[in-house]
């Protein structure tokens, strides 16, 4: 379980949120743009410094601003992966990879689990946008992370490679059993993906965001089906409908349930690690 | 200028030594503005504050202040009395001024600003998060430099070098007062050029004035051929 509780002080408002992210879940952090969801993953990843707070992976603690513990971001053990500059543009794909990897044939295992090994010794500016991505998730978990960060990865991606994408990283979730965390503000990336959904707005978890949010995107989808003549059967959640059990622990909005997800050409030998029940710790 | 009288002035050993010693300058020179310009033009990038900002300023003084202040300056710290250059002569035995390692102070001083820009500008913007990529995978800051930093603003790290050796070989004020333009000792190119002027000879002025020149196109040739890249 990644933890934090921090306090940010940035120029236009102040990010304070408590957060639970799961081992072998991907935690969405959705929210309205300049929120401080990219700030709250740059605090978790050790790239910026909170003011007060505590972030920390199961027992180990990497920041405790009472204490005075501050891990550097080298040693939190975490793979990251930015929207654009997530590869080394001098670097070859295998280079790339093998740059953070903890032996090369696991790179290479890597490589061929995503599907890109036969752009090894292409660089970063010869591949399409989905193929880097893929490449930097490859590079993200070749030092073994502990838990992985995603900084809106796939928000530069046309709509078909972003589906495949999604669709890998949730293997991603399923064969690696770490904590992930997306940052997300497409609404549907989050309820795709997002088995933890935390919405932060003006720098707070908001625990109603993201339905308000979502029943405005429905309302605007059914009337764009209703004036092409379609009819919407719906079979989805209610527009503005609240989950059964109300705020979680981690004032978050839960999955209840995990959905197969299509596998890819990339992934098509690779065995799953985990079944698919929540992990144990996901007692958010 | 006359075949006859050019080679005669190539094989002049009052030239010849210029040469040689503009060289010898320029290949203990080449380094160490290597070794100050990349790493200082990398904190002058990313830092903040006034340390920085005072660090900048100073760098940047031999580009606006004129060469000839800024070697009269240096012959104050440097000198056999000064505050940096008493010491060294005295504990170390260490003697700059009208020397050797004066003209190599000269050339590393005047061509500094020119390597710290290009390099101080590419380490802004993108690289930053490349920096913050190699430390989240695990990386150290040295290894990080070696790397990432490096190979990123290779080709600033090039144009800055080339720029910096142009005005160090051109360089005349500074190294007039530090290295004090002793014929035989430490008149380098640009110095001979003008010792040449003064006492009528002209066509080992020329000779010099064209080699000069020649060098200084080849490295604006480079200097492109960076760019285009």
């Amino acid at each position: 379980m990644l933890h934090a509780r921090v306090v940010k002080r940035l120029p236009h408002f102040t990010l304070e949120a408590e957060i639970r992210c799961p081992a072998g879940a991907v935690t969405v952090l959705t929210g309205p743009s300049g929120s401080g969801k990219s700030t709250l993953l740059r605090l978790l990843a050790g790239l910026d410094d909170p003011d007060e707070g505590v972030i920390g992976l199961g027992d180990a603690v990497w920041r405790d601003t009472a204490a005075g513990v501050r891990l550097p971001a080298r040693r939190r053990d975490i793979g990251l992966v930015f929207q654009d500059y997530s590869l080394f543009p001098h670097m070859t794909l295998a280079r790339n990879v093998a740059y953070a990897a903890v032996d090369a044939g696991y790179a290479d295992e890597l490589l061929a689990l995503f599907g890109i090994r036969h752009l090894a010794g292409a660089k970063p500016a010869a591949m399409s946008g989905g193929e880097r991505q893929r490449g930097a998730i490859c590079q993200a978990l070749a030092r073994r992370p502990r838990a992985l960060l995603l900084d809106e990865p796939f928000s530069a991606l046309d709509a078909a490679t972003r589906l495949a994408l999604r669709a890998q990283l949730l293997e991603v979730r399923d064969r690696f059993g770490i904590p992930i965390v997306h940052v997300t503000h497409d609404l549907a990336e989050a309820a795709q993906l997002g088995d933890v959904i935390l919405s932060i707005n003006g720098g707070r978890l908001d625990p109603d965001w993201f339905d308000r949010q979502l029943d405005v995107h429905l309302r605007e989808q059914g009337a764009l089906l209703a004036r092409r003549g379609i009819d919407w059967a719906g079979g989805g959640p209610e527009p503005g409908g609240q989950d059964a059990d109300g705020p979680t622990a981690c004032r978050g909005r839960e999955r209840p349930a995990r959905r197969p997800s299509a596998l890819p050409a990339g992934f098509a030998g690779a065995p799953k690690a985990r079944a698919s029940s929540p992990p144990e710790d996901h007692a958010v | 200028m006359i075949p006859a009288t050019l080679a005669a002035t190539a094989a002049d050993p009052d030239v010849l030594f210029s040469i040689q010693l503009t060289l010898r300058v320029m290949a203990v020179a080449i380094p160490l503005l290597f070794v100050f310009g990349v790493p200082l033009g990398y904190l002058l990038g990313r830092g903040r504050g006034r340390l920085v900002a005072v660090l900048d300023l100073t760098v940047s003084l031999p580009l606006v202040l004129p060469p000839m202040a800024v070697g009269f300056f240096l012959l104050l710290l440097l000198g056999r009395n000064g505050l940096l250059g008493g010491p060294l002569g005295k504990f170390a035995g260490i003697e700059i001024i009208f020397g050797f390692p004066g003209l190599v102070v000269a050339a590393v001083v005047s061509g500094l600003p020119l390597m710290v820009r290009p390099v101080q500008a590419a380490v802004r913007g993108d690289l930053t998060r490349f920096v913050e990529l190699s430390a989240v995978l695990g990386k150290s800051s040295t290894e990080t430099f070696v790397r990432v930093v490096l190979p990123h603003c290779r080709r600033s790290v090039a144009a800055g070098m080339f720029l910096a050796v142009g005005r160090a070989l051109g360089e005349v004020g500074v190294s007039l007062l530090l290295g004090g333009d002793i014929i035989g000792r430490t008149n380098t190119v640009s110095l001979e050029i003008y010792n040449a002027v003064f006492s009528g000879q002209y066509d080992r002025a020329g000779y010099l004035a064209g080699l000069l020149c020649l060098v200084s196109l080849a490295l604006t040739w480079l200097l492109k051929w960076t760019g285009r890249g």
